[in-house]
């Protein structure tokens, strides 16, 4: 009976529902007893307070105090909050990020950099420059690029290996594994390598790995031979071979240890792997065969 | 436009002066009720909650006004119980209104029944006491006192009821 949701108490109190609809619901002696309480209540208060004096309290209280400021102004704090954000943003972006670009087996790509220099980026290497570099011309590579460098400013290349520091020319930086290799096309390039600096005129190739260096002269094409798919090589050590034909044919290649610094003086195709493998071995009669994905070489 | 006079009309003298004149009292009893503290106590409590209202004026909808000042009424209550350490232990304080001081028979009997109800009101859970006596003593409507507490009105009446029904046991006998 007296179940949770029953209000008919509250109803009769607030005179919703009659005496006479209480009393069909609880008995004579309930009604009675309710009914007293509510006669008993109505004679009953708590004592008033004094209204003059407490508002007079408050006033007392109040001297002093300041009004709330109304929330515009926190809108103030959220749109310089927003402003700053936005300068943050803008300094990340013009001074601190920094544009990669990255090569996979067999391809290659050509960038042209914010002051109109060209970089041919060669198959699996990776090339760094900041949003800044209209001012201060410094790039940062991994693997080989061939550069068209417009007039101006000291252009410079970082390697792990090495700088190569220019006015405004044509060259080819390779930069694998120890193999740090710079050939001049045109103008003058100065290359720096740990402690020593030579400068390379068009036409000059200057190569450091396994602590020495060497540089000669050719009569060269006006680009590298990879920008046209082939890789040539003079007189440089088989594994840097094989690890340029690795990556323009994403394939792995197994050869003898004792081949590894062999010199190699020729070139391979981009376009056929028979063709290049064919290229590479014969000039050192090698023979290669497949296994599954890798290629094997033997003597 | 209508905005800013309404801000203005909470922070002018005289609508704070009418805030205070309707709700005060009322006010003052609830944390009585709720807390069944001395009715001192509960009127400095009230005082700062107006403070507080005058404070923020400028960012209130004079509609707010009312639930704003429970709010932080019970806010500034349970704030000083915690800082004083203070067990609530009082009981209410009844007294019987003059109209009804007529008969010698009836003081008597009504100071019995006085004696019997203040004590059954004063075990009644707190919800079920505050709402009661708002009702009862300061004849606020359901309406109101849901407003005023944030409860729904049904929350109101299932609360009325079995405060009653407590109340009906322990005046069993009379």
């Amino acid at each position: 009976m007296e179940a949770q949701n029953e209000t008919y108490l509250s109803d009769w109190l607030a005179d919703k529902i009659t005496d006479a609809q209480l009393k069909a619901r609880v008995s004579a002696e309930d009604f009675e007893a309710y009914q007293k309480i509510k006669i008993a209540l109505n004679g009953m208060e708590v004592k008033s307070p004094d209204m003059v004096q407490n508002f007079e309290a408050i006033q007392q209280k109040l001297v002093g105090k300041t009004h709330a400021k109304p929330k515009v102004v926190s809108l103030w704090r959220y749109a310089s909050i927003a402003a700053c954000l936005l300068v943050f943003m803008g300094i990340y972006h013009f001074f601190i990020a920094q544009n990669d670009v990255v090569t996979d087996f067999g391809k290659s790509r050509v960038i042209t950099l914010a002051d109109n220099s060209k970089v041919s980026l060669n198959a699996k290497s990776t090339l760094s420059y900041s949003n800044l570099f209209a001012y201060k011309r410094t790039l940062q590579l991994q693997g080989e690029a061939f550069f068209e460098v417009e007039k101006g400013s000291p252009f410079t290349v970082e390697t792990p290996l090495g700088e190569v520091l220019v006015l405004g020319t044509k060259f080819n930086v390779l930069a694998v594994g120890d193999l740090f290799e710079v050939k001049c096309y045109e103008g003058k390039v100065k290359v720096s390598h740990q402690n020593q600096s030579i400068i390379v005129t068009p036409g000059e190739s200057v190569r450091f790995y396994n602590g020495t260096s060497e540089n000669w002269a050719e009569t060269t094409t006006a680009k590298p031979t990879w920008i046209s798919g082939e890789s040539a090589f003079k007189k440089v050590p088989m594994r840097y071979v094989i690890a340029q034909f690795q990556n323009q044919y994403n394939v792995a290649v197994k050869y003898p240890k004792h081949i590894e610094n062999i010199k190699f003086t020729g070139a391979f195709t981009h376009k056929d792997a028979n063709v290049a493998l064919q290229s590479i071995c014969l000039p050192l009669q090698l023979k290669w065969s497949k296994n599954g994905g890798t290629i094997i070489l033997s003597e | 436009m209508k905005n800013e006079n309404q801000k203005a009309k909470l922070c002018s003298e005289a609508v704070f002066r009418s805030v205070f004149d309707t709700n005060f009292k009322v006010l003052r009893n609830f944390l009585v009720y709720k807390f069944r503290g001395d009715t001192e106590s509960a009127e400095d409590i009230a005082q700062n909650a107006f403070v507080k209202l005058w404070e923020n004026c400028g960012i209130l909808q004079p509609e707010q006004a009312k639930s704003f000042l429970y709010t932080t009424a019970i806010r500034l209550s349970l704030n000083k119980i915690k800082h004083n350490q203070v067990v609530t232990n009082f009981e209410l304080q009844f007294q019987v209104k003059s109209a009804h001081k007529e008969s010698p028979e009836f003081l008597m009997e009504a100071s019995e029944l006085k004696d019997q109800l203040e004590r059954a009101i004063n075990e009644l859970p707190e919800k079920q006491r505050t709402v009661f006596l708002m009702n009862r003593f300061d004849n606020q409507s359901y309406t109101e006192i849901a407003a005023a507490l944030d409860l729904s009105v049904k929350a109101v009446e299932k609360r009325m009821h079995l405060a009653l029904l407590s109340l009906r046991k322990v005046v069993k006998n009379v």
